[in-house]
């Protein structure tokens, strides 16, 4: 893909998707921050 | 005068116009000041975090890599990305919310508030104004070299009009104001990223066939090894790099204030998914951009200009000018951040806190901006004198900040055992064995980065001195018991902020709810 070789490939797209992934996590782990507003 | 120039100083006025129209809303008091008066909401967080701690280093440091050591230098910007979630998510309402129960406005003082003892306060406060004066040192002379490139004026004169328009914005409203020309700044910053990559990309047939050619310059710069596969299984470089800019970022003082100054605690969660998509956007271009360089402009003396260089090659004249206000935009916003929170240090931390403990308010904020002063005077000087290259200077800076100061940041809100003794170990070790690492060049001898060193010492430093010290230098039960609260997700109880200064407005609208 885009003439890289596969594990450059795999690194960027693969670490951006771990972020996505934490993000998620996070926004659902978080959910109840709202409680903590003043 | 040019088009580049005429676009540059409109982008000045216009940053400046945004001073003043801030400090007209803002209050007089150092929590207004300092803090913005915990007022910032998820957008205006999420990209003054981002671009606060961005700086002139993507547009010289990473269009360098890329240009030297094709998509390694992507290691970097991969951390980079998770940079905002990271920071946020482990930090963010926690540190938001210890600070306001300890009745903290600044992120050394926050500090010795956590691990009460002068001592904190008297080994964090020179570790941070030292990284950070080198860190602004980098801002300057990246902001010189972009206006010396579009003005072609003298770099001397260059960097003096660059360190003027950022002393003088940072002058007009304290935080708030550099909040707000961050977040402008931020979005300026996307746009001509987006612009000069897309250029970019068009100009060399797209980005597969702009990796093709460049494999048939060398096709190890397609690799994630670098150039001549150095770096081809050095974990321990990689790994470092990969950690700089991710998680060493929570240990910078200029970017945790930002969790201070939230408005509410659920900021950091509408903020975290702003930072991630804002860094996805932005983070790779710069690295691409250096990369395509070689094809562009193939024969630079200097490859620091490679991102100038490209937009000047294939952008019309007009569109030049909007990218240098971008360039320009990170390069400012990062140094106002810099130059207020070394004001900060240096007038609140060490001049108030030690010196004249007396001095009122205002008198305060006078200091502060004198200090900046002095401190643009001492950075143009040194700057124009002798400058050394932006990557290295910014690069040392970040990791001694990060090595230093992560794991007291971190354990400050998650370990309640952490204590005075293990967080000052931690901030002695995690810089004396960086600093220690990068002078005698131990990376190259051990396959080590300073990064990852430094911070494992600080992190066993303060674990294993906190754990020894437990009986002799307990956590005060007032400390311990603010931290159960800070783990909680809930308002903080009126009885924990008793004592606490009734100026922070938004603890007295709590104590007064109950």
């Amino acid at each position: 893909m885009f003439n890289l070789p596969p594990f450059t490939v795999a690194m960027i797209l693969g670490v951006p998707a771990f972020w996505v992934v934490y993000a998620a996590v996070f926004l659902y782990l978080s959910r109840n921050y709202d409680e903590a507003d003043e | 005068m040019s088009i580049q120039l005429t676009f540059l100083l409109v982008y000045f006025a216009a940053m400046v116009v945004i001073g003043v129209w801030v400090m007209r809303r803002s209050g007089a008091g150092p929590e207004d000041y300092l803090l913005g008066g915990r007022s910032l909401g998820p957008a205006v967080t999420a990209l003054r975090l981002q671009s606060s701690s961005m700086s002139g280093y993507m547009f010289l440091g990473a269009g360098s890599l890329g240009y030297t050591q094709g998509y390694f230098g992507m290691w970097y910007a991969l951390g980079d990305i998770g940079g905002g979630i990271i920071n946020l998510s482990i930090l963010g309402r926690r540190m938001r919310k210890l600070s306001q129960i300890l009745g903290s406005i600044t992120s050394i003082e926050y500090l010795e508030h956590r691990y009460p003892s002068k001592w904190t306060r008297l080994v964090a406060a020179p570790i941070a104004l030292a990284c950070i004066l080198f860190y602004v040192l980098a801002q300057f002379i990246a902001g010189g070299r972009g206006l010396e490139m579009v003005s072609g004026v003298s770099y001397p004169v260059a960097l003096a009009v660059a360190v003027g328009v950022i002393v003088l914005y940072t002058y007009l409203g304290g935080y708030l104001a550099v909040a707000y020309t961050d977040f402008v700044q931020a979005i300026v910053m996307l746009l001509g990223m987006l612009w000069i990559l897309i250029a970019t990309l068009w100009a060399v047939g797209g980005l597969g066939e702009g990796n093709r050619a460049v494999a048939e310059l060398d096709p190890n710069l397609l690799t994630m090894w670098g150039k001549d596969l150095a770096f081809q299984g050095e974990w321990g470089i990689i790994v470092g790099a990969l950690l700089v800019f991710s998680v060493g970022y929570m240990g910078w003082p200029h970017v945790v204030v930002s969790h201070m100054a939230m408005k509410r605690p659920s900021v950091a969660r509408s903020a975290g998914v702003y930072a991630l998509g804002f860094n996805i956007l932005f983070i790779p271009g710069p690295y691409l951009i250096g990369l395509f360089a070689l094809l562009l402009v193939p024969t630079l003396a200097d490859p620091e200009l490679a991102v100038f260089k490209v937009a000047e090659t294939i952008l019309p004249p007009f569109a030049v000018g909007i990218v240098m206000a971008a360039i320009m935009a990170a390069i400012m916003s990062t140094a106002d951040a810099l130059l207020l929170q070394a004001g900060t240090i240096a007038s609140q931390d060490i001049y108030a806190r030690f010196i004249n403990r007396g001095m009122s308010d205002g008198q305060m904020v006078w200091v502060s901006r004198l200090i900046i002063l002095a401190l643009a005077v001492i950075g143009y000087a040194v700057a124009a004198v002798d400058p050394p290259g932006v990557a290295a200077v910014v690069i040392f800076a970040t990791t001694v900040l990060g090595s230093a100061f992560v794991p007291v940041y971190v354990c400050a809100v998650w370990w309640k055992k952490a204590n005075v003794p293990g967080a000052i170990a931690s901030m002695l070790v995690g810089a004396v064995v960086s600093v220690g690492w990068e002078l005698a060049d131990l990376s190259s001898r051990t396959g080590l980065g300073p990064m990852l060193v430094g911070m494992v010492c600080s992190t066993l430093a303060i674990v294993g001195v906190s754990l020894a010290t437990q009986r002799s230098h307990p956590v005060p039960e007032r400390i311990r018991r603010a931290i159960e609260e800070t783990a909680k997700v809930g308002r903080i109880p009126a009885s924990l902020l008793a004592g606490q200064d009734s100026q922070l407005a938004a603890q007295a609208a709590i104590a007064g709810r109950e």
